[in-house]
């Protein structure tokens, strides 16, 4: 399914709905929903997104690449995201940071009226990275 | 020396998770899920590995970790972008709810090897757990090296060139 509509404007300069140099046009729910997945996990502190090896975990967005963001159309006509993720030291409890960045998704969703689409917000930490390392591999 | 905290227990395989859509290439490779209310979070065996280095290096008495070969390959395997020091001298085993952890350390000498072991195994276990979720079993310690403060002035003193007598 596609959808070239936004719900509505949402006020966060960081929402997945600010138009990004780059993007195509037209948008799919499911670059939409990791668009929203990619802000939530750029807003969460102690958290890196990680694009795996040979960049495997990602999704393209025209010409930009939202590292750490696998989205997939489910069967249940809704997409399922997988966060890939690397946590900074000394991080804090990880299911904690995980349900974060969940519910920051999930939240973004529900800003754009589009939590309806969203199926399960998987979460996998791959790694532990120190804070100098937070800006130099990202 | 190696000192054993408790047996180990479940060590479960990571296909415990049962649904197709949760066999994927990070499950496989040794991650285990974490149950949670608003989704799964799966931490993968790395991560364990790292908090239980990294807590290690945090007790004053460890110089090192990884016996002196494990060093000399870490450190060139570091100079070419492959290797990670925080890792060396660590392995884990990692079931669906517990973790046990191996580690080798180098001391400083004139600390007490007993009482910086024993803080290891402390801080390693209040790291682990506190992160993670996991409890840890077991935290088995071989310190198979000293280290002498002045162990790496060793060469600069050799070839210095002074005489050695007037």
């Amino acid at each position: 399914m596609t959808t070239t509509t936004r719900a509505r404007t949402v006020a966060n300069p960081a929402s997945p709905d600010r138009p990004v140099a780059g993007a195509a046009p037209a948008t799919t729910r499911r670059v939409w929903l990791a668009r929203a997945a990619s802000t939530a996990i750029a807003q969460t502190d102690d958290l890196r997104a990680t694009a795996g090896p040979q960049g495997r975990w990602r999704t393209l967005d025209g010409a930009r690449s939202l590292d750490g963001v696998v989205a997939i159309e489910g069967g249940d006509d809704r997409v399922e995201l997988a966060l890939h993720v690397d946590a900074v030291w000394p991080p804090r409890p990880l299911a904690e940071l995980a349900d974060e960045v969940r519910l920051r998704t999930i939240g973004e969703a529900e800003n754009a009226e589009r939590d309806g689409e969203l199926g399960s917000v998987r979460v996998f930490f791959h790694d532990v990275v120190d804070p100098d390392q937070r800006t130099a591999r990202r | 020396m190696a000192e054993t905290q408790s047996p180990s227990e479940g060590q479960s395989t990571p296909g415990a998770q049962s649904s197709a859509r949760e066999s994927t290439d990070v499950t496989r490779r040794g991650s285990e899920p974490l149950a949670s209310d608003a989704g799964q979070t799966t931490i993968a065996d790395a991560v364990v590995t790292k908090v239980a280095g990294l807590a290690a290096r945090e007790v004053p008495g460890v110089h090192d970790l990884g016996g002196g070969a494990t060093r000399a390959i870490g450190n060139v395997s570091q100079r070419v972008g492959i290797g990670d020091q925080r890792t060396q001298g660590v392995s884990v085993e990692v079931g669906e709810r517990e973790a046990a952890v191996d580690l080798t350390l180098t001391i400083e000498y004139g600390e007490s090897i007993p009482q910086v072991a024993d803080a290891v195994r402390e801080q390693i276990v209040k790291r682990v757990e506190g992160i993670t979720g996991l409890s840890v079993t077991e935290v088995n310690i071989a310190v198979n090296d000293l280290y002498f403060p002045g162990d790496d002035d060793d060469d600069q003193g050799a070839d210095s060139g002074e005489p050695r007598v007037s």
